[in-house]
């Protein structure tokens, strides 16, 4: 063997082989499935204009804070006191527009009582990190503190402020307030204006629309027509876009930037990051006070749209959005995870937990079972675990 | 403390006084002094647990010591973190922590030190310059014939020697005054011990003062200047390595041989 040097030892992958290496082939392949079965199952009132449009809020709503969920993880801590952090952001924001600012300082434009709630919950973020840095201890246990705390907090400002656990009623902030309306309104029209025409091109001309057998309403539903020959839906739910958003920029700082290399590298090992220069510190903190911002744009989304809230909003939220996270394919122990995965994770969640409503002869309870059994597979599965099986450790 | 005779002439660039590290009940480092001169290559020797590792990390802000001074360049300097030491010039490798294992070699290499884009998106937002990075890499492993064939892949995949050149290779990418290895030859093979050696003297050549912890007499005998032989957390000798041989050492080392009045 003459001359072989070190490059010749890389054996030349193919491209199966290099696609079944990425951290979000497990949920890609779980994803397709489910929404096919779920086409099927539900007769594809699924996806059809109103059925997307509900399946996306949710998809959208445990998208955002798993994204938050996930990141963390990757650098090595848990947040369970998201759940609790949705209900005391949605309190706070509640409270202040129906009993207006703290300290008599008025009342509460939309915009002020988002930002008001958003500095105390990037406090509390902060200072959840600076607990759990400064004291060594587990984030487990610190952020199990914070999940009792702030849900007793909630609960108890609810009572001596407002008398009652829940603010229903409140005026339609989006009417008025573009800001509210950007958090709680529609987005997106132009799609479901699209599919409306396109609906109304497909049916011109044939009669069956005007006749209206009734089984044909399922078919007009599929092309955004309502039973009186109008466009059935307008948009999605604001929250989508900020899903979009959120994991758009999570992507872009995981993959592209220094600051994603150092949340790889902190969770991976966090004293070699630090050996290496990395503020190690500063990057756990940063992100507890991302779970918490993420948690908080989860409640406002959720405040303008429906106006109202509830001490009990957001429960569990927490363990969905871990378990969204691995899922995704991000790893328990850190340092490894990747943010499309945990889309696909979202996405499989959320179609699951809503295929009751499609499906009414199923048990709702299934999507409990459901996500208990992907959570163990998606696991075993992971790329690190086949890894150890397979030699590679 | 003389300093000995080749070193005599020059400048201390690193100095520390009454290191001492305890961890809650064990003295893992008592009241060390150390001084590194201008431009010398300075070993420190010691058995297994003497405290040679837990020394250049309080040295350096890994861990933090529990008492001790340090001086750079005459002046007291506050280094509480290793970012502390690497902004003051000092670029080490550590024995346990030198590498992160799920990221890829080139980002091991410039971990904490990223090339950002040369542009508005790299200032504000600190995107990477991957092209600008690999470029320097494949440059510097050209230049010390370090064989590594994929940069991409994760450090995890690579063998034990092949990681300590990639870490040592940070030494010559970074180091601007002093450079310190914590056991560089450990996994080496017989060509890349000697390639490391050879980094050591090229790092010397290049106006760099240096610590190195070994355990080859062989190695500080040819490559140093000067030895500190530590001993259960204490210093116990300081030499000019002109004035001892490899028996001498093993005899501090092991205590066999009482250091009497120090050099
Ligand atoms: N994190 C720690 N907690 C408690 N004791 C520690 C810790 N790190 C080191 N020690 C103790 O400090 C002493 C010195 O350890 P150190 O790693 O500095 O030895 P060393 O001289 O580098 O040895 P080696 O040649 O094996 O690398 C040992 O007795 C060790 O048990
Ligand atoms: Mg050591």
């Amino acid at each position: 063997m003459v001359d072989r040097n070190e490059s010749d030892r890389l054996a030349s992958e193919s491209w199966l082989q290099r696609t079944v290496r990425k951290p979000e082939i497990g949920s890609f392949i779980v994803m397709v499935v489910i929404i096919i079965a779920l086409f099927i199952a539900s007769d594809w009132k699924a996806f059809n204009a109103l059925g997307l449009k509900n399946n996306v809020a949710i998809i959208a709503q445990f998208g955002i804070i798993a994204t938050g969920a996930a990141i963390l993880m990757i650098a090595g801590e848990f947040d369970l006191s998201i759940g609790s952090m949705i209900g005391f952001a949605g309190m706070s924001m509640a409270m202040m527009l129906k009993w207006g600012l703290p300290f008599g300082m008025g009342e509460a434009t939309p915009f002020a009582a988002f930002i008001i709630t958003l500095a105390m919950t990037l406090s509390i973020g902060w200072f959840i990190g600076f607990v759990v840095v400064r004291s060594g201890l587990s984030s487990f246990i610190v952020t199990l503190a914070f999940l009792f705390l702030m849900r007793g907090v909630t609960e108890v400002s609810f009572r001596l402020i407002n008398q009652s656990t829940q603010i229903s009623g409140l005026p339609d902030y989006k009417e008025n307030s573009w800001f509210a309306n950007i958090l709680g309104g529609e987005v997106f029209g132009w799609f479901y204006d699209a599919w409306y025409k396109l609906g109304q091109w497909l049916t011109a001309g044939t009669e069956w629309p005007a006749r209206l057998p009734n089984e044909s309403i399922n078919y007009l539903a599929l092309l955004n027509i309502n039973r009186r020959l109008e466009q059935w839906v307008e948009g999605f739910d604001a929250r989508f876009m900020w899903w979009l958003v959120i994991s758009a920029v999570a992507w872009f700082i995981m993959s592209r930037t220094q600051l994603g290399n150092w949340i790889y590298a902190t969770g991976d090992n966090k004293e070699a990051a630090r050996a290496n220069g990395v503020p190690v510190n500063a990057v756990k903190i940063g992100l507890f006070m991302f779970t918490a911002f993420c948690a908080t744009m989860f409640a406002a989304c959720q405040v303008f749209d429906t106006n109202t809230s509830d001490a009990a909003k957001g429960n569990l939220m927490e363990l969905f959005a871990i378990a969204i996270a691995v899922v995704g394919g991000t790893l328990m122990t850190g340092g490894f995870g990747s943010i499309l995965g945990v889309v696909f994770g979202a996405i499989t969640v959320g179609l699951v937990s809503n295929a009751v409503f499609f499906i009414p002869s199923i048990d709702g309870a299934w999507f409990r079972v459901f996500l208990g059994g992907i959570l163990l597979a998606a696991v075993f599965a992971n790329e690190r675990i086949r890894k150890r099986i397979t030699g590679g450790i | 403390m003389s300093l000995g005779n080749t070193a005599a002439a020059k400048r201390p660039v690193l100095e520390a006084q009454g290191i001492s590290k305890h961890y809650g009940g064990i003295v893992a480092l008592d009241k060390v002094d150390l001084t590194l001169n201008e431009g010398e290559v300075l070993a420190i020797v010691g058995d297994n647990g003497a405290g040679k590792s837990t020394l250049i990390k309080a040295l350096t802000g890994a861990i933090a010591k529990t008492t001790g001074v340090i001086r750079f360049d005459g002046a007291e300097t506050q280094i509480d973190t290793p970012g502390d030491a690497k902004t003051a010039g000092i670029e080490t490798v550590y024995q346990d922590l030198a590498l992160v294992n799920e990221i890829s070699i080139t980002k091991n290499v410039f971990l904490g030190r990223e090339i950002v884009r040369d542009d508005w998106l790299g200032r504000w937002l600190g995107v990477l310059d991957f092209k600008k990075m690999d470029a320097e890499i494949r440059d510097l492993f050209d230049k010390l014939d370090i064989r590594i064939a994929d940069i991409y892949r994760d450090a995890e995949a690579f063998s034990g020697g092949q990681r300590q050149a990639v870490a040592l290779s940070k030494t010559v990418m970074f180091g601007k005054r002093v450079a310190i290895l914590d056991e560089p030859t450990a996994a080496l093979g017989v060509r890349e011990s000697k390639m490391a050696m050879d980094l050591v003297r090229s790092l010397k050549d290049h106006g760099l003062s240096v610590i190195m912890i070994t355990h080859n007499m062989q190695h500080v005998l040819n490559y140093c200047d000067r030895v500190m032989v530590l001993r259960l957390g204490r210093l116990v000798a300081v030499r000019d390595v002109a004035d001892v041989d490899g028996d001498t050492l093993v005899g501090l080392i092991t205590g066999a041989k009482e250091a009497g009045a120090q050099a």
